[in-house]
């Protein structure tokens, strides 16, 4: 008995941690902000795009800060805040807004204050956990002044903010990158040979202190960051992810919905085995040098296999299988009440015509007591 | 190779802002053109004028958020957007600070003053799409209009039209592993529908019967389709590397739990009431027709227990779909269990 427990996993096995490097990483990102901040430049890249268009702005939109994004963003800027919650160290970032923000002649980038705190205000009323964890801005590199931003406004706000840069133009240059372009008109990109990380694309900073040249100075230093979300938001993306096409709609049934997304998982898991196995193949051929921590993390994985052998989940599974054998059942009864009906029915009808009007109308060949 | 596949392998090694800009146009908001079609108006001339929604990612994925962070409270926010032609284009939602209940759920004083001042401020961030709707939840009981709801959404269209109403059931999201989501509008007053078959069935509480069955001719619903951007589609490209184990970690069964138990006492509930009025129906307590009977439950579209056995396969269906999945999960890691 103790043997069995004994194998079960200790703690829950936190599916979304990936890779060694980003192990227990803090910073958790939701997809939704990803997508947020991504839908952010796109809006602005459009308005870049099409300049036929946008000419025939006036100068009054100028002033409202309408103001078409230039590449390098010289005249406004694509950036905003990170909504999230903080626990200790771990900080997972939910949701995030836009900020209007214009630089001046001198560089300098000037964030409309009113807005940002009003801002803040609308949404703490309707997610009242959320609090400020940091913000985010387009582009390809931090600047001093970006360092300035950090240090002077966003510290009032969380005194350790989170900083996440993207910078969408570093992968569209890669050709596989190109061919998922089309809009999913492309063939599929294997996604083992995609770029692996994400890492140039979306980069999380967090500040931390340093001892350069004797003196003490606040850099802002990469961390790594992992992906989690909620139920819902995972369908959501899921469903965008699939179906998210120019005209698309989704005429597949549930079950076949279903079945396809656990296929690509195991597809995907089967990707990652044989990527350890070849490691392993490697190592022992002698062809790579032995690497006792990733070894140790193979071992590791595989002594949890098999995941739950126990007479506790067997009894639970078994009880699952049943409830669900019941269910089923009771829709058959159901089914067959319901066909049962229709053909009683119709007997009822048919003898009702055959019969003339009288006493006996209401009496079919299947009286009901 | 034909013609056309030469000229996209020809597009894609050449010119990749091309499609780009061809693909996210729409998230380009063209004022001059939403004016003048909002002075046209050429929905107030034809009320079935709109046909379809398309739904951007973020908004689909906010609005799938929102809805379950309500539990079983109904929550309700506003859509941003525009018109283009016989469609419209939900760009963005944001949520409303509403006091909702379990069966309703309407915009108060501080409601309205919230969306003036949002929707207000987002012209200082670029985003000029009006607002173009309002979307709610009904958690558990599925995707159509009540009749305050029609109200609602009457009133709207009647004064800022073009309005769209979206329904979203975050309990049905989950246990079916999909989002639902639909998308109405309502007729005009004195508008009669043309009698056409009903459109997709599905499930509808005992308890909401009634209010679903008065108000479902005044209004339609509309084909609902999702867009995403180029770089929305690398990035989740990449997502999706982090996020296969998701599905394989899951399991629809222990989550819907509840719901499950909740559809089968409905269904056995609405075997009860099909009982009950059979007694009824048969004033001389002996022989007599079944309710089903298709004259006296004409314009119902087939019988109660039609309907009941449909709503019992739904929820078999469902539920031997995660039980599936359950034993693939079983098979792949834990083999020693595969003699059971």
């Amino acid at each position: 008995m103790t043997g069995k427990l004994h194998s079960a996993p200790q703690c829950e096995i936190d599916p979304l941690r990936d890779g060694a490097n980003d192990e227990g990483a803090p910073i958790i990102l939701h997809p939704l902000v990803v997508l947020n901040v991504s839908d952010h430049y796109t809006r602005f890249a459009a308005i870049r795009l099409f300049p036929r268009i946008s000419s025939r702005r006036s100068s009054t939109d100028v002033e409202k800060g309408i103001i078409p994004f230039a590449e390098d963003g010289k005249e406004t800027r694509v950036l905003g805040i990170l909504l999230g919650t903080q626990r200790g160290r771990m900080v997972e970032v939910c949701h995030s807004f836009e900020l209007p923000a214009r630089v001046t002649h001198e560089g300098r980038t000037e964030i409309e204050e009113a807005f940002m705190v009003r801002r803040i205000e609308q949404y703490q009323q309707i997610f009242a956990k959320y609090i400020v964890v940091g913000w985010y801005f387009i582009g390809d590199k931090i600047t001093p002044e970006d360092k300035r931003l950090h240090a002077e406004v966003f510290t009032r706000l969380n005194e350790a903010p989170l900083l996440l840069v993207m910078n969408p133009t570093s992968k569209l240059s890669g050709s596989q990158v190109k061919l998922r372009a089309k809009g999913g008109a492309g063939p599929i990109v294997e996604p083992m040979k995609a770029p692996s990380q994400s890492a140039g694309l979306l980069t999380t900073y967090q500040m931390e202190l340093k001892v350069m040249a004797d003196k003490p100075t606040m850099t802002l230093a990469p961390v790594p960051h992992r992906y989690a979300s909620e139920d819902s938001e995972r369908i959501a993306v899921d469903h965008v992810m699939r179906h998210a096409v120019p005209g698309g709609g989704d005429g597949a049934s549930s079950t076949t919905l279903h079945l396809n997304n656990l296929k690509r998982s195991i597809n995907m898991l089967e990707s990652r085995i044989k990527v350890i196995v070849a490691f392993l193949e490697a190592t022992a051929r002698g062809e790579i040098e032995l690497n006792h921590s990733l070894l140790r993390q193979i071992g590791g994985v595989c002594a949890r296999l098999p995941a739950l052998d126990c007479a506790e989940f067997s009894a639970a599974f078994a009880e699952e299988k049943h409830d669900s054998m019941v269910v089923a059942y009771l829709s058959g009864v159901t089914k067959s009440i319901c066909s049962l009906n229709e053909v009683v029915d119709m007997f009822n009808r048919f003898s009702d015509r055959a019969t003339p009007v009288g006493g006996s109308r209401r009496r079919g060949p299947f009286p009901r007591q | 190779m034909n013609s056309v596949d030469a000229r996209r392998a020809f597009e894609i090694e050449n010119d990749i802002t091309q499609t780009t800009a061809q693909d996210d146009i729409r998230y380009f908001y063209d004022d001059q053109e939403q004016a003048r079609l909002r002075e046209r108006k050429p929905w107030s001339q034809d009320p079935n004028w709109f046909k379809d929604v398309h739904i951007s990612a973020v908004a689909l994925i906010k609005m799938a958020m929102h809805a379950r962070s309500g539990g079983s409270i109904e929550i309700m926010g506003s859509m941003q957007g525009k018109v283009a032609d016989r469609a419209f284009i939900v760009m963005d939602v944001f949520p409303l600070p509403v006091e909702g209940t379990e069966t309703r759920v309407s915009a108060g004083q501080a409601a309205s003053e919230f969306l003036v001042t949002y929707s207000t401020e987002c012209n200082q961030v670029a985003r000029r799409e009006n607002i173009i709707g309002w979307y709610h939840s009904h958690p558990g009981y599925g995707c159509w209009l009540s009749g305050i709801d029609v109200q609602t959404q009457s009133s709207h269209q009647q004064y800022e039209d073009p309005f769209l109403a979206i329904v979203i059931d975050p309990v049905r999201t989950i246990s079916a592993g999909k989002v639902d989501l639909g998308a109405f509008r309502t007729y005009p007053l004195q508008y009669k529908p043309p009698a056409e078959g009903m459109n997709e069935y599905q499930t509808i509480p005992l308890n909401k019967i009634e209010d679903f069955g008065v108000h479902c001719n005044s209004y339609y619903p509309l084909e609902v389709s999702y867009f995403k951007s180029t770089l929305d589609a690398t990035l989740l490209d990449l997502l999706w590397n982090k996020y296969w184990a998701r599905a394989l970690s899951t399991s629809p069964l222990v989550q819907s739990k509840d719901y499950v138990v909740q559809q089968l006492t409905d269904i056995s509930n609405k075997l009860k009431e099909t009982e009950k009025q059979m007694e009824k129906g048969n004033p001389h307590g002996r022989g007599g027709y079944y309710l089903s009977d298709k004259k006296t439950l004409a314009g119902k579209g087939g019988g109660h227990l039609d309907q009941i056995s449909k709503d019992a396969q739904k929820c078999c269906s469902e539920h031997v779909q995660s039980i599936m999945s359950m034993y693939i999960k079983n098979a792949m890691f834990s083999p020693s269990h595969m003699q059971n």
